[in-house]
């Protein structure tokens, strides 16, 4: 064409002949050509490329491209089709079709890759969930993509610095990329009704602009306004619509209607719709009056910095702004700021700790695993897949092309990998389910506070994630292995088909694969198994005879978080006082029989520490501490075994440290060899300081529930109370029932310090079931993790044997012909089979005995029976291809090997 | 069936164009006759898109000698397109009823 006058330039040329097939797209190339000559006739210059370019650009171009090329496909595949028997189903449902039988063909092999692959995109999909509550939630907020939140970061501790209310006046003034800047404060109080009820909510003072930044309008009132930081202001509250509806019954004429957050006295001016928890679980706003630049920098409260990107801003435009303004604060208060970088990310991730969390890595590692086990299903298909070399044979010589023969393939991958994906979405909602169900069971229990916007939900993003997933496995499962077998010239493929067997060699790499599957699946055996003891040993001895159920304990906690170490002691001492308070108020009640105060009580988490035995004979060892009053014993119904209970001469509220202690039971059989323990003296370790003053043993106590979680870590000490340290807790006793008493108890602490929060009300059996059932589920999921993990690394030895066996079925017909034993044959296949399984059993103990040395999760012994239970199961796993390659026939297979 | 303008002009100029009517050919009557030039993959677009629908038919006939011996596709009107193209005709010819003349 490009030879003749007034053909098109050759890259035209040829592109439209690309786009027009057939005859008609012959004319119309003919035609196009006719045309460019009378362009080029009456034009000269660029005129006739530009002409060319147009064409090419038109969109009516393209259609008639599409729409010959389809015609063109259809009338080559008809003859084809015709010449293999006519079949008038597409292609591509033929495939399926083709997939669909092949998997009903090898039950075992469609099972163990469906169970593997669900297990797998199931626990992805989860924790793609999970992560996104922290990486990318979504705010029921306007534009909350746009919301952003600002933190000083000081990198030389590498820890948050929250006393940014001065940086966050300066951040208002200078900042242009973001706006609507504001801060809040957490605010912890008690709500106390007119009729003396008190209930601790969670709150938030707040700026109007931060309020006004999640855009969100009161469904009564109004919210709250600049005029309300303004000093000498009326105290106001905007409440949350629970607050609302449970405090006030829902009433509508709320507004104006006083409420009392503690000490102070709030008048309600708005209330905001259901769902409105923003910034984090708020219930309750009020003004926050405090001037950010007449504070100093590095003073003031702990406050949250949010914000909204300027229309025409970007994060990245905001990062770099705020990393300027950052140095030159740097530069102009070297004394507070040298280490301090600002930082600025989504505000949901700022609330949340996001960053700081490794959630890609555990996206990545969970994609590995997944590469890992579509290798696994990739190498049973691939095995499956030699037996079928005589049909691809076939198919090439008769003039299927290779892409044809790999869609074909991959189609019956991409089936097995849909239903995989099906059992794991199935699997993720089920567990997600289960989870929610657990964490609700927490946040009730008031020891789990999750933020209002967590979801354990599948959105459509998972829904594209496990889609993702899903392709991902059907390339790694059916793509991989089907170009490596087609890969053989037709030539080499007769000759295979010939001898019955595909005999590209099986890679290194699965093998390396097994080895580690197997391995890890040894560790976590052995984690599960050392665990497995407590678990399901009988409920706690010590905790038997205590009076769990009438016994409840309760925690004091100041309503705003101290901001400094000097702060966090005045506040100790402070609510301790009112502690003691409550507790005399408490004893006088009628219905209360024992009163006591404690940093720890049964059940309950106990700090440890080291502690030496003054003589040495025992090496130092951890012990759990509590630090009690004189009524602690009493209000357990616990007697002393020996010697005396600590006395008013004990507790030291001098800021002395204290000189005696008493022993439980198992801290004298360990440490003290059962001896008298009574005069001898301990004192404490700390790694890096001097050891404390000697403690004097006055008494000791049978053992009282410090450790439920390991009774191997039972050992522990009791010390005087001194009414300072953090957590300030107490417990009583009660007749009749308790859960009665709850809104009497919440009335005295009202009148006692209504600026306190009472929290954790809960009695001693519901703590010992809380952290009973908090363990029994981490059991599980390592139970899970395990039993996935052993299924993951037995598939893989399966994979491997199964290959081998297909690999070497016409040898081990001619070794039988030539008079081998079935025994040889199977020694022969398993030692192969065999190798790498015994090398990740090999590294599996090596890991196992390891994590006992380190963590204390196990022992040489669990790892011993742990790599034996493996050894077993990988034989178990071997059996089936074993029996197949033994049933190999003879005349078959020399028949097919000459 | 509806047709557009483009549509009406292309089977018109088919019909016109008898045994005669290829593509080119279909593009110089519209230009000479309806005086409206056509960018030629609309042409063809617009043939293939109407024998999709089954208002036109093609054949393939071998070029007569000397103009490089290809086979070319002579499209002609369906007894379908025909009943089409009267119905654009009384159509429009019902629209223009009581329209006075400029």
């Amino acid at each position: 064409m490009s030879g003749r006058r007034g053909a098109l330039p050759r890259p035209f040329g040829r592109l439209f002949q690309w786009l027009f097939p057939g005859a008609l797209g012959t004319e119309a190339c003919q035609d196009l050509e006719r045309e460019f000559a009378q362009v080029r006739t009456r034009h000269r210059g660029l005129t006739p490329i530009l002409w060319c370019l147009a064409q090419a650009a038109r969109p009516s171009t393209w259609v008639l491209a599409w729409k010959l090329r389809r015609a063109d496909r259809r009338r080559a595949s008809r003859p084809a089709r015709a010449a293999r028997g006519g079949s008038r189903l597409p292609a591509s449902w033929l495939d399926v079709n083709l997939g669909y039988r092949m998997l009903k063909k090898y039950p075992v092999l469609t099972s163990i890759g469906v169970l593997s692959l669900s297990v797998t995109v199931g626990g992805a999909a989860a924790f793609f969930v999970f992560s996104n509550n922290f990486i990318d939630p979504r705010l029921a907020i306007e534009e909350a993509d746009r919301l952003v939140g600002i933190q000083l970061w000081d990198v030389a501790s590498n820890r948050l610095e929250m006393k940014a209310l001065h940086d966050f006046g300066v951040w208002r003034e200078e900042l242009e990329s973001v706006e609507e800047l504001g801060a809040f404060v957490r605010y912890q109080p008690n709500l106390i009704t007119s009729d003396g009820r008190s209930e601790p909510v969670l709150g938030s003072r707040i700026t109007s602009s931060a309020f006004g930044v999640a855009r969100t309008a009161p469904l009564l009132g109004r919210p709250l306004i600049e005029a309300d930081e303004r000093p000498g202001a009326e105290d106001v509250v905007v409440l949350g619509f629970d607050v609302w509806r449970q405090v006030f019954a829902g009433d509508s004429s709320v507004l104006g209607r006083t409420v009392r957050l503690g000490p102070s006295v709030h008048t309600v001016v708005g209330v905001m719709p259901a769902g409105f928890r923003y910034p984090f679980n708020d219930d309750v706003w009020v003004p926050l009056r405090e001037d950010p630049l007449a504070t100093e920098p590095l003073e003031g409260p702990l406050v949250s910095v949010v914000g909204r990107l300027a229309d025409a801003s970007s994060i990245e435009r905001a990062r770099a702004e705020l990393t300027a303004l950052g140095r030159r604060m740097a530069a102009e208060h070297p004394e507070t700021h040298e280490s301090l970088r600002p930082r600025i990310d989504s505000f949901a991730r700022t609330m949340w700790g996001g960053p700081t969390l490794p959630f890609p890595a555990g996206r990545a590692a969970l994609l590995a695993l997944l590469v890992v086990v579509c290798a696994n299903v990739g190498a049973l298909v691939y095995a499956r897949n030699a037996t079928r070399v005589p049909e691809v044979t076939v198919r090439r010589a008769l003039g299927a092309s290779r892409a044809r023969i790999l869609l074909q393939l991959f189609v019956e991958a991409v089936i097995l990998s849909t239903l995989g994906a099906l059992g794991g979405v199935l699997l993720a909602r089920w567990s997600m389910g289960m989870l929610a169900r657990i964490t609700a069971s927490f946040e009730t229990g008031g020891t789990l506070v999750l933020p209002y916007w967590w979801q354990w939900e599948l959105g459509r993003a998972s829904l594209f994630y496990v889609a993702g997933l899903t392709v991902l496995s059907a390339v790694v499962v059916g793509l991989l292995p089907a170009v490596k077998l087609t890969r053989q010239p037709t030539g080499k493929l007769l000759k295979l088909a010939g001898r019955g067997t595909a005999a590209p060699p099986f890679g290194r790499l699965a093998k390396l694969g097994t080895a580690l599957q197997v391995g890890l699946s040894v560790g976590l055996l052995a984690i599960a198994a050392a665990q497995l003891p407590t678990l399901l040993g009988p409920s706690e001895p010590s905790l038997a005879g205590l009076p769990m159920e009438r016994t409840f304990t309760a925690q004091l906690e100041p309503g705003e978080i101290p901001a400094t170490s000097a702060e966090m002691a005045l506040a100790n001492t402070a609510t301790w006082a009112f502690a003691r308070e409550l507790g005399v108020r408490l004893a006088r009640e009628p219905e209360v029989s024992a009163v006591t105060l404690a940093s720890s009580f049964p059940g309950q988490s106990h700090p440890r520490r080291m502690v030496e035995v003054e003589g040495g004979a025992v090496t130092p060892g951890q012990v759990s501490l509590a630090r009690i009053d004189e009524r602690f014993f009493d209000a357990m119904e616990a007697p002393l075994l020996a010697g005396r209970n600590f006395d008013s001469r004990d507790v030291r509220e001098d800021g002395a440290p204290a000189s005696v202690a008493i022993a439980n039971r198992s801290f004298v059989q360990r440490l003290l060899r059962d001896e008298n323990a009574i005069g001898r003296r301990v004192r404490f370790l700390a790694p890096g300081a001097e050891p404390g003053p000697w403690l004097e043993i006055v008494g000791v106590v049978g053992d009282l529930g410090m450790s439920v979680s390991d009774p191997e870590a039972a050992q522990g000490l009791y010390l005087p109370q001194t009414y300072d340290a953090y957590p300030t807790a107490f417990a009583f006793r009660v007749a009749g029932d308790a859960s009665a008493f709850e809104p009497r108890l919440r009335a005295l602490a009202a009148e006692v310090g209504p600026g306190l929060r009472l929290l954790q009300v809960r009695s001693l059996r519901a703590i010992v079931d809380s952290a009973r059932t908090a363990q029994r589920w981490a059991y599980l999921g390592i139970l899970f993790a395990t039993l996935a993990a052993l299924g993951l690394s037995l598939t893989g030895v399966y994979a491997v044997t199964s290959f081998l066996v297909s690999q070497r079925t016409p040898e081990i017909g001619i070794r039988v012909a030539l008079g081998a034993s079935p025994e040889q044959i199977a020694i022969t296949l398993l030692t192969r089979a065999l190798a790498p399984a015994m090398l990740g059993i090999a590294l599996g103990a090596v890991l196992a005995v390891g994590l006992g040395a380190v963590a204390g999760l196990g022992s040489v012994g669990v790892a011993i029976g742990v790599s034996l239970a493996m050894l077993a199961a990988v034989l178990l796993a071997c059996i089936a291809p074993a029996r197949r390659a033994l049933g190999v026939r003879p005349t078959e297979a020399i028949q097919a090997g000459l | 069936m509806r047709l557009g303008e483009l549509q009406q002009l292309v089977m018109l100029a088919v019909a016109r164009l008898g045994k005669d009517a290829f593509g080119g050919a279909v593009r110089e009557e519209l230009v000479r006759v309806a005086k409206r030039k056509v960018a030629v993959p609309t042409v063809y677009v617009t043939l293939v898109r109407l024998e999709e629908q089954g208002l036109v038919e093609s054949t393939e006939v071998p070029r007569e000698e000397g103009l490089g011996g290809r086979a070319r596709r002579v499209f002609h009107v369906t007894p379908a397109g025909r009943r089409a193209l009267d119905e654009s005709r009384r159509t429009m010819a019902r629209m223009w009823e009581g329209v006075a003349r400029s």
